[in-house]
């Protein structure tokens, strides 16, 4: 059993790479690669976050629960 | 050198093709991003008396290809019959052109560092009692890394393929500022 902090360090830390790699290869200038990383984890992290909202809201609006 | 040799040097060594692109920096930070990727995947599964691990998770690697098949063998008739075709070209993918997804740099430096005695300085756990979850996730961290890899080789392809007018763009650029 891992514990609740070390999967979703883990979960950020693969989010974080993703857009930092995303940042490095999507073509924009130098300058605007914090923005870039930003956007790139800040939209990872969100879906990942509405995704799950979804998956356990589903139940509920299907009257599974 | 052709676009897709300078691209495919990134199977070498990740962040290659940018390198000789003259993109040292952008370079340097993906070799860096995927390579520690890759690390802390191998260090979060690590071989474990001689058969477990990230490298042994399909029966056999390219370092140990005998011993694998003599293990795929062993295995009882029942896991043989529930090995379909997408788990076969899985394995065969797995096996033959992960190493060169990942780069073959990274794939040898994790191989080594996995089986070294300093993943019991890093790691929480004793090697052999390592949570299930915690494996899958170090799966999916080396997994990932060859992958962004992929991208990062297909990204050297479209910059040397457009090199010259993406510096006709930036000299223009420079030109009207």
């Amino acid at each position: 059993m891992i514990s609740a902090g070390f999967a979703l360090a883990s979960l950020l830390l693969a989010c974080l790479c993703i857009a930092a790699v995303y940042a490095l290869i999507s073509g924009q200038r130098p300058g605007r690669f914090g923005r870039e990383l930003l956007v790139g984890f800040g939209l990872m992290v969100g879906g990942i976050l509405v995704l799950a909202g979804v998956i356990e809201l589903l139940p509920v609006i299907f009257g599974g629960a | 050198m052709n676009p897709l040799g300078i691209s495919l040097t990134g199977c070498l060594v990740p962040g290659l093709g940018h390198m000789i692109l003259g993109l040292r920096k952008r370079g340097v930070a993906l070799f860096l991003i995927l390579t520690a990727m890759f690390l802390f995947g191998v260090t979060l599964h690590p071989d474990a008396d001689n058969g477990g691990g990230f490298f042994g998770k399909y029966k056999k690697n390219i370092f140990k290809s005998y011993q694998g098949r003599e293990a795929a063998f062993q295995q009882t008739d029942r896991g043989r019959d529930m090995e379909g075709p997408i788990d076969k070209a899985w394995r065969f993918v797995f096996i033959y052109g992960y190493p060169f997804f990942v780069g073959i740099f990274d794939y040898l430096a994790g191989y080594l560092w996995q089986g070294s005695e300093f993943v019991e300085a890093v790691l929480p756990y004793e090697r052999s009692e390592i949570p299930v979850a915690a494996k899958d996730i170090g799966d999916c961290f080396a997994l990932l890394a060859g992958l962004l890899n992929l991208l990062a080789i297909m990204d050297a392809y479209d910059l040397a393929v457009n090199r010259r007018t993406l510096e006709e763009a930036a000299s223009s650029l420079e030109a009207s500022a």
